[in-house]
């Protein structure tokens, strides 16, 4: 609230004037009442001695009245409160008013008389009231002066004021309002007093003054303001609290809000979001650390959303408690210079990143030292060192040159020439690899130093390739010149063609001696094949086909024509795809040539010689077999005519032959018989050779039981054998199948013919026929048959041998009247056994014996699962193989196989079960637990993979072994057997052998228990008899043999034991032990013989170390006994 | 000649320390008219080959003291033993076996148990083709061989009697200029034309 300065004034004189006036009132008062309290104290002394004096005086004179009276009359002065009066003797003579020694004044005055004799005291109580009565009044007085005093001085003073001060103040006021309201205009106050006009003069000074400064003021500002507003830079200033205080329309266009809008606003609300965080930190710090000055960068959003990168200039202010009393910023929008900066920084980074990542070394480094200043990645990675290690470092110190010289080498011709381009120089990687490159460099400024750039290409790979480049170019090289081949490398457009020099050479030029173009080709080629080759050279170029040949003549240096074959290839064409390009060989064939030639010749006149030949010989043939077999048919028919009254002839006389019992007419008979028996076989045997030759006959083919059929034969030719006594052996290979496909009636015609003749050529010897298995085709199942016919007899001579087989041709000189015979039978055998798609051959020495070899081809061996033999014979003795006790399940549906491998089982000490069929099987399995089971495959009601499947599949029967009998012809395999649960097979015809073997897996197998040689035994026997003389002496015979002969042998069975000599061993011991009588010896030998024929080792090896404890044993014997 | 009467010139050595194994071997093999011999180890087995001469040796892998494999390489590198071939007889499962069998020099296999038939058809092969290898014994200037048993036959009839191989007669140009060299017709014929 502003006083007016009247009021002041007045107030301020006022009270000046109240404190002066009361100062003088205080002043006047304690002067007065001092004054009054002299005087008070001068009049009780006045009152104080008159009572003395009195009270002495009227007490000397005891005057208790007057003393009375004087008492009240003291006592009505008001200043005297009371008093007694006491006697010398202490006697109260009076006492008034109140006393007591507390009064403000109390006297006690002995009192004298004369001023000698004591006569008493008196004492007295004066009160102030009196004196403060007086001071009151002065007070009073006092006041009511002052306020006169003050009360007239003020109107005085406030006159005066008024007059002098208040009204030019006024004055002046309103001047200064002018002057507040810009109205520079001197003071018209005038007259004052001096102090009042140097105010207003001052006034005036200070207003002309102020008038100016506020021109100046005014243009400064001005001038500012145009600056602030003209200026593009944001200006603002913030308060305290954050809000703005002044913004410029640069601001505002910033901001996008119009100026009245803005000024309150919190400026960080304007602040990019990303910044707010920034902006607010580094202006905490700024103020935490005091700063005043600072520049700063961040970014602006406008209302719109615009955003403006802006550099600031602030200034912030701070009041005397270091608080911030505003902030004052100046900033920059720089937001196309962030723009510029950015894409700067971004193709400053292209350029780093093109430095860094160039596919090729990129060095910087010191002209002078060599140090590196800036290598890129691939020098890293081809050099194999990290940054650190290379940056700083020269090269020098890497080691990195393969040759030190190629540096000084370039860095000379840097200086030299300032810039080297693709030097080829080896530089070393930190791993010691040597690596190709090409290294161009040029010296640069950089920070006024010289500095090498280099750029360094890695073409190892490169070198690598042109090195394997050359070295394929140089193959090829090599192999042109092993093969002795002249290149060429035609261009056909120029014409022009490069000949190696083995192509001149060839042809016995120099190289080099024509010219290099088409023209010496067509110049050395033979005229009659250049027309030729010429069309296969243009048909070539005109077609697409990249390969090219031609065979044509080229003329030699000594003028003669080689043979020369060309190939080539199309290697470039242009883009209509003509050839621009080719390459080829060529060869010297001459001498293929002439090989050729002559071949060519002899081939043509033998195919035509042998073509005559031939067509002549076919119609020869033709002819012959026309006659032939006319001739045959009508023989075959002639031959049925005559067999029909012969069969009549035969017939009757058989019938006849048992009535007649005369001796002459049944010898009759007989010879009638026989004849018609001749007859018989003789037109039979023509009629069968007419039939054949005539293509009648049929083989009929059945499977044959070969051993029944020899049998057979045995038993015709038996009686006639034992007639002449001669031998008779029939051998049967133990390989042949038990059925074999054959025409059995025909096969029966040719051995009963061989064999007859065989017994009729034979007078003294035996006849073999032997049958075996040759051999194997590749088609399963399918063998060779092989027939021995071999007799002791006649034989025939060489001269005859080829005769033998011919139609009637009988041996020269035979005996036809001894031998008979139609001279057929061969030929017929030849006959049948050709069509039986064999041959057959003789073997003969005169007078030492024939041998008819017959051999069949492709003989098929039947396995039918009704006719075949379960077993075949073997030529293993099972008889040596015994099993422990074991429980086999034979099943067949078929009784006589069952049978066979019955009896072959009980053999070898095995008990059997039989069933018919797979359903019986099961059942059987269940109730007895065989130890193996044989399954047939092939069976009615349940198949044996089916009961199988079922045995296989119960817990109590699935570990029973199952063997599979199958067919070998069936399609079953083994491994589709062994699928369905079966644990082994067996194919029929089953070999006795593997029938064992295969059981030997599932039973266990005890040798022939006969032979269960032990020591124990030998004990046994030790004691069984006395021996008699005889027997000792024989005892000691065979101990003496032993120890002669036979020791050394046992001792060498000590390291090895050879089968055959163990063997021989044991055959003598038993021989020894039969000849002297020693049953021991003779057991033990029997033993060790059957040990050793039937490989068992372990029991053959026991008993020759037991052999010493025998020796040992039959000496005890001896000596006992002896 | 045919193989049967051949097989009694070939002698089979059984090394295998299963006595049952000997027994099957053996009398299946004798009677397919093979020489026999037998061994139950290692030690056994060289005796036996210091004694005698062997086309053949069926060694089983798994033996007590020294094993299939040592001993056949024992014999691959006697150079008086290394030509004989070794068949090993195996446990069915022991493909790394059948491999280092082949490895140490073996020249075939037979798993255990064997099937008889298959058996003698590898010892046949074996046996077979024993009869063209081995270090044999050639003059050096008229390429003679000398045999088994000392005679020395020539090249052509040694290998058709050793193998199954036949000839086919031609005249290289080297013997043909030595034999026909003075004949007109060959200085005409071939002469003229080289």
């Amino acid at each position: 609230m502003q006083q007016s300065i009247k009021r002041t004034l007045n107030v301020q004189v006022g009270a000046v004037i109240f404190i002066v006036n009361i100062l003088i009132g205080v002043i006047f008062y304690s002067f007065s009442a001092h004054i009054s309290e002299k005087d008070f104290l001068k009049r009780i002394e006045v009152q104080k001695q008159y009572l003395y004096n009195v009270y002495s005086q009227l007490l000397w004179h005891f005057d208790i009245n007057s003393i009375e009276v004087l008492s009240d009359m003291a006592l009505t002065n008001s200043d005297l409160l009371g008093l007694r009066l006491v006697s010398s003797d202490n006697e109260v003579i009076i006492e008034k008013g109140v006393l007591s020694p507390e009064s403000p004044i109390f006297y006690k005055q002995k009192l004298h008389h004369q001023h000698q004799s004591f006569i008493g005291y008196v004492e007295l109580a004066f009160a102030k009231s009196s004196i403060k009565r007086q001071q009151d009044l002065i007070i009073a007085v006092c006041f009511l002066m002052v306020l006169g005093t003050i009360i007239t001085s003020l109107l005085f003073i406030t006159s005066l004021l008024n007059r002098h001060l208040v009204a030019p103040l006024k004055l002046l006021q309103q001047d200064l309002g002018s002057i507040t309201d810009g109205n520079f205009k001197p003071s018209k106050i005038l007259g004052q007093k001096s102090e009042i006009q140097n105010i207003i003069n001052g006034f005036n000074k200070m207003s002309a003054a102020l008038a100016e400064r506020d021109r100046t003021i005014y243009q400064t500002q001005e001038r500012y303001r145009e600056i602030v507003e003209g200026t593009k830079n944001l200006v603002a200033e913030v308060g305290p609290d954050g809000k703005f205080l002044f913004v410029n329309d640069v601001s505002l266009e910033i901001f996008g809000l119009p100026s009245n809008e803005c000024i309150g606003q919190t400026a960080i609300d304007f602040v990019h979001p990303d910044d707010v965080e920034r902006t607010k930190k580094t202006i905490s710090e700024w103020v935490e650390t005091n700063q005043t000055n600072i520049t700063f960068e961040n970014r602006l959003v406008s209302v719109t959303g615009q955003v403006r990168d802006i550099l600031w200039s602030i200034i912030i202010y701070y009041d005397e408690k270091n608080d911030v009393s505003s902030v004052k910023s100046i900033g920059r929008d720089i937001t196309s210079r962030k723009e510029i900066e950015k894409e700067l920084n971004s193709s400053l980074k292209k350029f780093e990143k093109a430095f860094r990542a160039a596919p090729v070394w990129v060095v910087l480094s010191l002209l002078e030292g060599g140090q590196y200043l800036e290598v890129n990645d691939t020098f890293l990675s081809s050099m194999g060192y990290p940054q650190k290690d290379v940056i700083g470092k020269t090269s020098v110190e890497l080691n990195s040159w393969a040759d030190e010289f190629d540096r000084e080498r370039i860095v000379s011709q840097l200086r030299e020439k300032g810039r080297v381009r693709n030097v080829p120089v080896d530089r070393r990687t930190r791993d010691g690899k040597i690596l190709n490159t090409l290294f161009s460099a040029e010296i640069v400024q950089l920070e006024s130093k010289p500095v090498i750039i280099s750029v360094t290409q890695d073409v190892t790979e490169l070198k690598q390739i042109e090195r394997a480049l050359q070295a394929s170019q140089k193959r090829l090289e090599l192999a042109f010149e092993g093969a002795n081949d002249g290149l060429w490398d035609w261009s056909p457009q120029t014409n022009e063609i490069y000949f190696s020099p083995r192509w001149f050479t060839m042809l016995g030029y120099d190289a080099d001696e024509f010219a290099h173009d088409f023209d010496t080709w067509i110049k050395l080629t033979h005229p009659k094949d250049l027309k030729k080759t010429m069309v296969i050279v243009e048909k070539f170029l005109a077609d697409q086909d990249d390969f090219y040949a031609a065979t044509f003549r080229m003329k030699n240096k000594d003028g003669q024509w080689k043979w020369i074959n060309a190939r080539g290839k199309a290697v470039e064409r242009d883009e209509k795809g003509n050839i621009t390009r080719m390459v080829g060989t060529h060869s010297d064939i001459s001498e293929l040539k002439k090989v050729e030639e002559e071949l060519r010749n002899h081939k043509e006149h033998l195919e035509e010689l042998v073509e005559n030949r031939t067509s002549e010989l076919m119609i020869a043939k033709e002819e012959a077999d026309k006659a032939n077999r006319a001739k045959s048919e009508f023989l075959a028919n002639m031959s049925h005519e005559i067999r029909t009254p012969l069969n009549a002839v035969t017939g009757f006389s058989e019938l006849l032959s048992s009535m007649v019992t005369d001796e002459k007419q049944k010898s009759y008979l007989e010879a009638i018989k026989s004849s018609g028996k001749s007859l018989l076989q003789l037109i039979n045997d023509i009629l069968d050779l007419s039939k054949i030759e005539a293509g009648k006959l049929d083989i009929q083919k059945r499977p044959v039981n070969l051993k029944i059929l020899l049998n057979e034969i045995r038993q015709i030719f038996k009686l006639e054998v034992d007639k002449k006594k001669i031998g008779f052996k029939v051998e049967i290979d133990d390989a042949l199948p038990g059925l074999v496909l054959l025409d059995e009636i025909r096969v029966r015609q040719v051995l009963v013919n061989l064999i007859g003749n065989a017994v009729k050529f034979t007078e003294q010897g035996h006849i073999k026929l032997s049958v075996k298995k040759g051999q194997t085709s590749e088609r399963a199942d399918y063998f060779d048959l092989i027939i021995w016919v071999e007799d002791t007899g006649l034989g025939i001579s060489e001269g005859n041998m080829d005769l033998i087989f011919d139609s009637f041709k009988q041996q020269k000189d035979q005996d036809v009247s001894k031998f008979g015979g139609t001279g057929l039978g061969l030929t017929i055998c030849k006959r049948l056994v050709e069509m039986m798609d064999g041959r057959i051959g003789v073997e003969s020495k005169l007078d030492e014996g024939t041998k008819f070899i017959i051999e069949i081809k492709d003989a098929q061996a039947v396995y039918t699962d009704d006719e075949e033999p379960i077993l075949e014979a073997s030529g293993i003795s099972h008889e040596e193989v015994v099993f422990k006790k074991g429980k086999v399940l034979i099943v067949d549906d078929i009784g006589s196989n069952k049978r066979l491998l019955e009896e072959l089982l009980v053999k070898v000490n095995i008990d059997v079960l039989t069933a018919d069929n797979g359903k019986e099987s099961i059942t059987v399995s269940k109730a007895f637990m065989p130890d193996v089971v044989l399954m047939d495959i092939r069976m009615p009601v349940m198949n044996g993979i089916e009961a199988t499947g079922i045995i296989k599949n119960n817990k109590e029967t699935q570990n029973i072994p199952i063997i599979a009998v199958t067919a070998s012809s069936s399609t079953l395999e083994e491994s589709d057997l062994l699928n369905k649960g079966f644990d082994g097979f067996l194919s029929k015809p089953i070999k006795i052998e593997e029938l064992l073997y295969e059981l030997s897996n599932y039973l266990e197998l005890t040798t022939n228990d006969e032979c269960e040689l032990t020591i124990d035994e030998i004990e046994k026997l030790k004691h069984d008899e006395n021996l008699t003389s005889d027997q000792v002496a024989n005892l000691t015979k065979a101990i003496e043999i032993i120890e002669m002969n036979m020791m050394d042998t046992w001792r060498e069975f000590q390291e090895t034991q050879p089968i055959k000599e163990v063997r021989t061993f044991g055959k003598e011991i038993e021989a020894l032990g039969s000849t002297y009588d020693v049953p021991l010896l003779s057991t033990y030998g029997r033993c060790l013989l059957l040990y050793a024929r039937t490989f068992d080792v372990k029991n053959m090896q026991l008993s020759i170390k037991e052999f010493p404890r025998l020796i040992e044993k039959l000496k005890l014997k001896r000596g006992k006994i002896g | 000649m045919t193989k049967e009467q051949n097989k009694e010139f070939f002698s089979i050595l059984i090394v295998d320390d299963e006595p049952k194994n000997i027994q099957l071997l053996g009398n299946l093999l004798e009677e397919n008219g093979y020489g026999i011999e037998f061994a139950m180890d290692g030690e056994g087995a060289i005796k036996w080959l210091e004694k005698k001469n062997f086309d053949l040796i069926l060694l089983d892998i798994m033996m007590p003291g020294m094993d299939g494999f040592e001993l056949c390489e024992k014999i691959k590198t006697n150079i008086s033993l290394m030509h004989i071939p070794i068949i090993f007889l195996t446990a069915k499962t022991d493909t790394e076996d059948i491999l280092k069998a082949f490895e140490m020099g073996g020249s075939d296999y037979v798993t255990k148990p064997f099937r008889p038939l298959e058996l003698l058809a590898r010892v046949k092969q074996q046996v077979e083709m024993k009869t063209l290898r081995g270090l044999i014994p050639i003059c050096a200037n008229c390429k003679s061989i000398r045999d088994d048993k000392g005679a020395w036959s020539q090249i052509e009839a040694y290998i058709q009697e050793h193998s199954a191989a036949l000839f086919s007669h031609g005249m290289c140009p080297t013997c043909m200029e030595q034999l026909y060299g003075e004949q007109d017709w060959f200085k005409n014929k071939f002469k003229a034309s080289q």
